[in-house]
């Protein structure tokens, strides 16, 4: 199959996650989900924590991100995140505790915005590590 | 004349210390590795926020964001990264002693802010009468470190209290060759936008978003880079100061070591003489 591919790098300070060839990419958007096929207009987008998708040989790879932005460019994506871990980096037990105690904290889930950062991010290691 | 028991025991002591030089040489070496190995790592990261930045501020031209701003500068704020430890050779005085005079330059003859870097920086400053705003030991090169001092650094500089921030730290220019330098951290400058047209581009949710939430960024990123750049001269440091005391110590314990062979020969002429001429003494 012929798809059409654009070169994708995931970058977090810590390393060099991913960098390739893929056909299709979903991000979390600061304004909702992005979608990304080759050929995208220039754009540069801020990142919530989230669940990243992407897609290599009709592939589906999942990855749980936090902060950060991605910036297009004649078929050159390049994620910096924060963080980036695939779903056998992810300890599900913690993470599920990490959720449950962000929301049973005093003050909500909702109480800062750090700490709603941080809660998405415990829900998207969620996502990922049960990802199938 | 000191005896042969004596010089025996100092052989002892210099091997002791060998032995202590000798394990820091090896630590040095090891975690210099793995300074290296960080650095390596957030390399790629710090290349495309500087790409990203550039890309940016050259597209934003009409408008300058607050943290790279220029204005007159009348106060000035001061980082200064030190050692926590000391055995790492001449590393912590070359860059005191870069930063001192310098200091007194300063408009109003010091620092508006300043913020210290490691145990010997703090006492030195001290010493010196510097009062800190903020002091750091016991510290690592990580992300966290460099974003509290992004943190401190950005606030001072928006806030108005300074109008620059410096930063004093030793650069490894081989394992075996530090430098003390003096950078300029705050305001942030915008890559000459060069050869680089501006390419029409979206934003999501705004330009000033963008920007808002990528310079802090590099700032950190920066520092993080400055601090692996500090530890990791600090330990070239340590690596050859050590290599050199080992070596000394090794010397050292040779010479004695014949100072030793040659007493206790002595000794034993001596006696030799002793008995054969107290053997002579009673056959006559």
């Amino acid at each position: 199959m012929s798809e059409k591919t654009f070169h994708l790098e995931i970058v977090t300070p810590r390393e060099l996650k991913f960098e390739g060839e893929t056909s299709s990419l979903r991000l979390p958007g600061v304004m909702g989900e992005l979608g990304i096929l080759a050929n995208h207009a220039s754009l540069l987008a801020l990142l919530e924590p989230g669940v990243a998708v992407y897609r290599v040989q009709d592939r589906d790879h999942p990855l749980a991100l936090g902060e950060g932005f991605v910036t297009v460019a004649e078929n050159r994506v390049v994620v910096l995140v924060e963080s980036a871990e695939r779903p056998e980096e992810i300890d599900l037990e913690a993470a599920r505790q990490e959720a449950a105690r962000l929301e049973e904290a005093p003050g909500g889930a909702w109480a800062s915005p750090e700490r709603q950062a941080r809660r998405q991010l415990a829900m998207a290691r969620q996502r990922v590590a049960a990802w199938h | 004349m000191p005896s042969d028991r004596d010089i025996r025991l100092r052989i002892r002591s210099v091997r002791n210390i060998e032995k202590i030089t000798k394990a820091m040489k090896m630590v040095a070496a090891a975690r210099i590795r793995k300074v290296e190995a960080l650095a390596r790592a957030s390399r790629p990261y710090a290349r495309r926020l500087q790409e990203v930045v550039a890309q940016i501020t050259a597209q934003a031209e009409e408008r300058v964001h607050p943290l790279m701003q220029t204005r007159p500068v009348e106060k000035v704020g001061v980082l200064i990264l030190g050692s926590d430890k000391g055995l790492c050779g001449s590393y912590n005085s070359n860059l005191f002693r870069t930063a001192l005079p310098e200091l007194a330059e300063l408009p109003g003859g010091r620092p508006e802010r300043l913020v210290l870097v490691g145990a010997k920086t703090r006492r030195y400053f001290e010493r010196r009468n510097f009062r800190p705003d903020q002091v750091f030991t016991g510290w690592e090169p990580d992300l966290d470190l460099a974003g509290r001092l992004a943190g401190l650094c950005a606030g001072w500089f928006l806030g108005g209290e300074v109008d620059e921030i410096r930063c004093f730290y030793t650069r490894a220019i081989s394992s075996m060759l530090q430098e003390p330098t003096r950078e300029r951290i705050l305001p942030l400058v915008g890559e000459s936008s060069e050869a680089r047209s501006p390419v029409a581009c979206l934003y999501e949710p705004g330009a000033q978003e963008a920007l808002d939430r990528i310079l802090p960024d590099s700032l950190r990123i920066r520092l993080h880079q400055v601090l692996l750049e500090a530890r990791s001269a600090e330990l070239g440091s340590r690596l050859r100061a050590m290599t050199n005391a080992t070596d000394n110590a090794e010397k050292l314990a040779s010479e004695l070591t014949l100072e030793f062979y040659r007493i206790r020969q002595a000794n034993i002429t001596t006696e030799i003489l002793e008995i054969s001429s107290g053997a002579e003494a009673l056959k006559g």
